[in-house]
C-alpha cells in the first residue's frame, strides 16, 4: 500500500506533513488535528512558526519575546506529538512567508501536504508552492490564546439552556397528558376550537426547538463552517498541472507545413 | 368527528412515533421533507385512519418547518421570496387538494381513501424518486456537480412578464412557470402530505434552482401551507393532538440535526437520499395496496396474503428508514473525519 513508510527508511526518506503555525501560538485544533493525521497516515511532523512580522517594525529587527514564545509553543507542541510515539521536528523562520514555504519545501524532503491556520496563511502558500494546503478554521484569538475558555462558557450556556428548555418542554408535555382526555374534547371539536391544536404546536415547537438546539449543541454537534478544511484553491492545482506538463519533440516530415 | 378514529396510546405506539418522527424529522431538515413521507404510512400501519393520520401529520410539520426554515436560514440556504411565492401558489393547491380528499372521503368512505392515498405515493415517489436517483447518479459521475437542467435552462430563457429575480437561488424566471410547480406541490401535500416530493425536483429539474437551495426553501413553503392546511384540518377536528405533539417530540430534535447535516455534505447527497427514499417507500407502500383492493372488493386475497404482505411493507418502511438516517448520519461522520478522505485521496496518488 502506498500510505505504508517503508520500515528501513531513513528520517530524511520518511513522508512529512509540514506544520505552519502562528509565532505567537499553535491553536489546540490545528496541533490536535495535525498530530491525528500524522498517525493515521504514519507521517512525520515538521511544524515551524514563522516571524512573519509579529512584532517586526520598520527595523526588521524581531522581538526576543516573540522568538521565546514560538520556542515554547514548538517546544509544547513536539511534547504532544513524542506522547503519541510521532517523529516531529520543529524550525523557526524569521522573514517573509513565501521563502519560508520555499526553502522548506526544497529542504524538508517527502513533504506531502502543509497544514496550516486558514487566515493565516492560505492564500499566501498557495501562490507559490505547488503541493497541496489545507486549511484548518480555528476560533483564534489575537491575545494568543485559544478560545477554550469562550468554549467552557458556551458549554455551561448550553447546559443551562438544556436543562431550562428541557424542564419547560416536559412541563408543557405532562400539562397536555395528564388530562388527555378533556384535551381531546376540546381539540376536535372544530370551528373557532382549532385555534387550540395550531397555538399549542406552537407554543410547544418554541420551547422543545429551543431544548433540541441546545441539546444538539451540547453534544458537540455543530454546523461545520465551510472554510473548516479546504484544499488550497484552484490556483494551487493549476500551478501543479502547468508544471507536470512536460514539453514535447514534434517531428514534421514537411518542413513547410506552416507556411 | 367520532371518537373512536382515534386510537388507544401505548408505549410501543409512543416509541414508534417518537422515532419515525425524529428519523422523519432529520429527513425533512436534509432533504426539505419527508418526515410525512414515512409519518402517513406509519400512523396507518398503528391503525390511525388516513385522514386523521394525514391531519395530524400536517399539524405537526408546520413548527417542524418553521424550525428548520430558520436554522437553515441561518446558514444562508433560504430563498424567502422563492418560497412565498411557492407557498402562495402551493396554498391554491392545498386547498384543490383538500377539496379532492373530502370528495374521496364521502364517495368511497375511509378504505377509499386509504387507497388514494397508497396509489398517490406510489405512483409520484416511483416516476419522480427514479428519476431524481438517475439525476444524483450522473451528478456523483462528474464529481457531485449539478448542473442546471435544460428544460430549466430553456424557461428561464422565456420573458413572459413578470419576471422574477430570486436574489439567493440566483436565477430569472416568469411567475407563469413558478405557479405549475407551487399548485402541483399544494396538491400533493394536501393529499398525502409529502408536497416536497414534488416541490423540491419542480424548483430543481424546472426552474432551475440547486438542490440545496431548493430543500431549504422547500420548508418555508411546507411552512406556509402546513400552517393553512393545519387550520383547515383542526376546523373539521380531525387533528390527534397526542400524536402531533408525541411526533414533534422526536421531529424537532430530527429536523435540527438534518439542517445541521447539510453543512458537512456535498449537495447531491441531497438527491440522492431523497430518491433512495422515494423509492423505497414506493415499494413499501406497493406491498399495502392489496389490502385495500381487496377491502373494495376491487381483488381478491386471502388474509394471510393480506398479512404477509403487510408484514413485507412494514419491513420495507422500517429499512427505508434506516437507509435514510444511516446515508444522512454516515455523510455527516464521513464530512467529521476529513483525514479519512485525505487517506483515500493520498491512496490514490
Amino acid at each position: 500500500m502506498l500510505l505504508q513508510q517503508h520500515p528501513n527508511a531513513t528520517p530524511s526518506e520518511r513522508r512529512k506533513i509540514l506544520v505552519i503555525g502562528r509565532p505567537d501560538g499553535i491553536t489546540d485544533v490545528l496541533a490536535d488535528y495535525a498530530i491525528q493525521l500524522s498517525e493515521r497516515l504514519e507521517a512525520d511532523l515538521f511544524v515551524v512558526a514563522i516571524l512573519d512580522g509579529a512584532g517586526n517594525d520598520d527595523t526588521g529587527v524581531y522581538p526576543t519575546v516573540d522568538r521565546a514564545i514560538a520556542k515554547e509553543t514548538l517546544h509544547v507542541f513536539k511534547q504532544r506529538a513524542a506522547k503519541k510515539n510521532i517523529r516531529c521536528n520543529d524550525a523557526i523562520w524569521e522573514g517573509n512567508m513565501e521563502k519560508a514555504a520555499e526553502f522548506l519545501l526544497q529542504t524538508v524532503k517527502r513533504t506531502v501536504f502543509v497544514l496550516t491556520d486558514s487566515e493565516y496563511t492560505k492564500n499566501q502558500l498557495s501562490e507559490d508552492i505547488t503541493i497541496p494546503v489545507f486549511s484548518i478554521s480555528t476560533t483564534y484569538n489575537m491575545e494568543g490564546a485559544t478560545m477554550a475558555r469562550e468554549s467552557k462558557e458556551q458549554r455551561k450556556k448550553d447546559l443551562s439552556k438544556t436543562i431550562g428548555y428541557g424542564l419547560l418542554s416536559a412541563c408543557l408535555y405532562g400539562l397536555v397528558f395528564w388530562k388527555t382526555d378533556t384535551v381531546m374534547h376540546y381539540f376536535t371539536k372544530g370551528g373557532f376550537y382549532a385555534a387550540l391544536p395550531v397555538a399549542t404546536v406552537l407554543v410547544f415547537s418554541f420551547a422543545h426547538g429551543a431544548f433540541a438546539s441546545s441539546l444538539w449543541s451540547l453534544i458537540g454537534i455543530k454546523p461545520m463552517k465551510k472554510d473548516a478544511l479546504q484544499p488550497a484553491d484552484s490556483k494551487t492545482i493549476g500551478q501543479t498541472k502547468k508544471l507536470q506538463k512536460r514539453p514535447r519533440a514534434y517531428a514534421y516530415i514537411n518542413p513547410f507545413h506552416k507556411i | 368527528m367520532d371518537a373512536t378514529q382515534f386510537i388507544d396510546l401505548n408505549i410501543v405506539s409512543v416509541s414508534f412515533l417518537f422515532f419515525v418522527g425524529f428519523i422523519g424529522g432529520l429527513v425533512s431538515g436534509f432533504i426539505g421533507s419527508g418526515g410525512a413521507f414515512v409519518l402517513t404510512p406509519g400512523m396507518m400501519s398503528l391503525g390511525v385512519p388516513g385522514t386523521v393520520a394525514v391531519a395530524s401529520n400536517m399539524c405537526h410539520k408546520f413548527p417542524k418547518a418553521m424550525v428548520g426554515a430558520f436554522k437553515r436560514f441561518k446558514y444562508g440556504q433560504v430563498d424567502i421570496k422563492l418560497g412565498l411565492y411557492m407557498a402562495a401558489s402551493a396554498g391554491v393547491g392545498v386547498q384543490l387538494g383538500i377539496q379532492l380528499q373530502h370528495f374521496i372521503l364521502n364517495k368511497w368512505g375511509a378504505v377509499g381513501s386509504d387507497l388514494y392515498v397508497s396509489l398517490s405515493f406510489v405512483a409520484i415517489l416511483l416516476v419522480v424518486g427514479s428519476y431524481v436517483l438517475y439525476d444524483a447518479m450522473k451528478s456523483s459521475a462528474s464529481g457531485g456537480q449539478e448542473n442546471v437542467s435544460s428544460i430549466a435552462q430553456k424557461l428561464q430563457s422565456i420573458h413572459l412578464p413578470p419576471m422574477i429575480h430570486f436574489k439567493r437561488a440566483n436565477i430569472t424566471i416568469s411567475f407563469w412557470f413558478t405557479v405549475p410547480v407551487g399548485l402541483a406541490t399544494g396538491m400533493l401535500a394536501a393529499t398525502i402530505a409529502v408536497g416536497g416530493f414534488v416541490g423540491v425536483p419542480g424548483m430543481i429539474y424546472v426552474m432551475g434552482v440547486s438542490s440545496i437551495i431548493a430543500s431549504a426553501s422547500e420548508l418555508v413553503i411546507a411552512f406556509v401551507m402546513g400552517l393553512a392546511g393545519s387550520v383547515n384540518w383542526a376546523m373539521h377536528g380531525m387533528v390527534d393532538i397526542r400524536l402531533v405533539l408525541i411526533i414533534l417530540g422526536g421531529s424537532l430534535l430530527g429536523v435540527q440535526l438534518g439542517a445541521i447535516g447539510t453543512t458537512y455534505v456535498k449537495e447531491s447527497m441531497i438527491k440522492v437520499v431523497m430518491s433512495v427514499l422515494m423509492l423505497m417507500v414506493a415499494v413499501s407502500r406497493l406491498f399495502a395496496l392489496p389490502k385495500y383492493l381487496d377491502q373494495l372488493n376491487i381483488m381478491a386475497f386471502g388474509k394471510s396474503s393480506i398479512a404477509i404482505l403487510e408484514k413485507i411493507s412494514f419491513v420495507f418502511m422500517c429499512l427505508a428508514l434506516l437507509v435514510a438516517a444511516g446515508i444522512i448520519l454516515g455523510g455527516m461522520w464521513k464530512a467529521r473525519k476529513p483525514a479519512m478522505a485525505l487517506q483515500e485521496s493520498f491512496s490514490q496518488v
